[in-house]
């Protein structure tokens, strides 16, 4: 087997590495140029395998979010009620992730990504609304 | 017209059944479901079943085959989430279409209320979650669906009152259904001052959690002979599956049912104005609404304000979920989609009784499993 269609470990790995170093590591397919989440073994566009890491600006929009009331396990008991949002990054890919500052966005929003060590996951992105300029 | 038709109908209790297993309950509905078709084990030659919760297992078909006295040509488990009874139905009309079996069994079941606590089931379904771009952030199955339903919201004007309608209309179907979980009569306004969930998804706009099993035989036509019930024909069926979780969904507001029942009513010859009885998913309200206005049931937006004007109970112009769905009957898991096929057999052989739509002749059912990720659409239609 050859090196490119094998792959050893975790997919999601380069995102993972690239939280620590606070950036946020996307996929993007050097055919058509689109974007999408790190993990992915073919480009979700066009099928293609050339897929190469990127690193995102880290701007975008609110494409949706939700104000959770309860909590999944134990450790997320302290933050409810916390905002889940997902976030249309300006490079073309969508992630999840927290919404701090403001509990109650509007879907359109510009947000600013930034990162926040956790105890379980490691370092994480949250988003946060960027103030208007006027 | 498809070879295969749906002879026999089998469901257990549901809600709190103390002392129930996912075992006992896929056995109980199995044995009804032979009992009603008139089949002895020796006459099932296709066995199928879903999975678990509180009773993971490799070889789930095999165990309850064994507790069966089953020794079939076919025996496997189907694992599809929520739209696991609907592809286990299709997996069964494919085989006897083949000529592989001539009479297969299809049991689910599951006992999510009693074999464990609901924050365990909450924190077992959350567990698919994406564990890298969803679960570190705190996600529950509720507030995927609340994110799809603020998106749906936001583009087609959809409003919480809209949702709340779906929920009553719901909760007075169950009213009729001597063994709903939940039958006491709720408002819209007790809806919308019911517990925040996820927002915009309250309390009751989310399904029930609860202990249950329903089962089904799905024949070869030319063996519906050996049978004693009326059969149902399966006039078309079609699936589409277009991703896992909700952050790589290529759309918030469109899913594979508009696919799905796409195929089964073009293989039926059929429209969504042909159907008399519907039963699709209701996971949470939204789900509903999202799919009768994908499927062509309703123009989007309006499906909330028809709902309000009685659309969806029985007189109206399409009775929905006549068995109160999983917002007000049951929800135990792939059950929850089996309760729904089992009700519109009911309603096509004429054994509604309370809640009959008269005159039912063409039945349509939707599952969704995942997160509006796996779909299968059924047309069902009295002989």
């Amino acid at each position: 087997m050859t090196s490119d269609t094998y792959t050893v470990g975790d997919p999601h790995r380069p995102y993972v590495e690239g939280c620590a170093r606070r950036q946020l590591v996307f996929s993007r397919c050097t055919a058509c140029r689109e974007a999408q989440l790190c993990g992915y073994r073919t480009c979700r566009s066009c099928g293609s395998r050339a897929l190469r890491d990127e690193v995102s600006g880290g701007r975008g929009h609110i494409a949706s979010f939700t104000v959770v009331h309860k909590a999944a396990s134990p450790r997320f008991k302290p933050i409810v009620p916390f905002t889940l949002a997902l976030v249309e990054l300006d490079e073309g890919f969508r992630a999840m992730m927290q919404l701090v500052g403001s509990l109650e966005p509007a879907i359109g929003d510009r947000v600013a990504i930034d990162f926040v060590a956790d105890e379980a996951d490691g370092v994480l992105p949250y988003a946060e609304r960027m103030e208007e300029t006027s | 017209m498809l070879s295969a038709v749906i002879t026999g109908i089998g469901d257990t209790p549901v809600g709190k059944l103390p002392g129930s297993t996912a075992a006992s309950l896929n056995t109980d509905a199995a044995i009804a479901a032979m009992a009603d078709a008139g089949l002895k084990p020796a006459d099932i030659d296709g066995f199928l079943c879903a999975y678990s919760v509180t009773h993971p297992h490799l070889m789930m078909a095999s165990v309850l085959s064994e507790q069966l006295g089953l020794q079939p040509k076919v025996c496997s488990a189907i694992h599809a989430g929520g739209a696991s009874a609907g592809i286990l139905v299709m997996q069964a009309a494919a085989l006897v279409a083949a000529g592989i079996c001539r009479h297969v069994l299809i049991a689910t079941g599951d006992n999510r209320l009693t074999g464990m606590s609901r924050d365990s089931t909450i924190n077992a379904i959350a567990g698919v979650g994406h564990p890298v771009f969803e679960q570190p952030f705190g996600l529950i199955v509720p507030a995927a669906y609340a994110l799809v339903a603020q998106r749906y919201m936001h583009e087609y004007g959809t409003t919480p009152e809209d949702l709340a309608h779906v929920a009553v209309a719901h909760r007075n179907h169950a009213a009729r259904h001597p063994g709903a979980q939940m039958r006491v009569p709720i408002t819209v306004a007790d809806v919308i001052e019911s517990r925040p969930i996820a927002t915009p998804l309250r309390l009751l706009d989310c399904c029930l959690i609860s202990d249950g099993g329903a089962a089904l035989v799905v024949s070869a036509r030319d063996a519906a002979g050996d049978t004693r019930q009326p059969a149902i024909d399966i006039l078309g069926m079609g699936q589409h599956h277009t991703h896992e979780h909700i952050v790589s969904a290529a759309s918030l507001t469109e899913f594979g049912c508009k696919q799905s029942s796409t195929q089964a009513f073009g293989q039926a010859g059929l429209t969504p104005a042909d159907i008399d009885v519907a039963c699709i998913y209701d996971s949470f309200t939204i789900t509903l609404v999202i799919q009768l206005e994908s499927m062509g049931f309703f123009e989007k937006g309006e499906s909330g304000p028809a709902a309000a004007g009685g659309a969806l109970d029985l007189g109206g112009r399409l009775p929905c979920n006549t068995h109160g769905g999983l917002l007000s009957y049951a929800h135990s898991g792939a059950s929850g989609g089996m309760f729904h096929i089992v009700e519109t057999v009911r309603q096509l052989r004429g054994q509604a009784q309370g809640r009959q739509v008269e005159g039912a002749e063409i039945g349509f059912v939707h599952n969704d499993g995942g997160i509006l990720s796996a779909h299968c659409s059924l047309i069902l239609g009295r002989q």
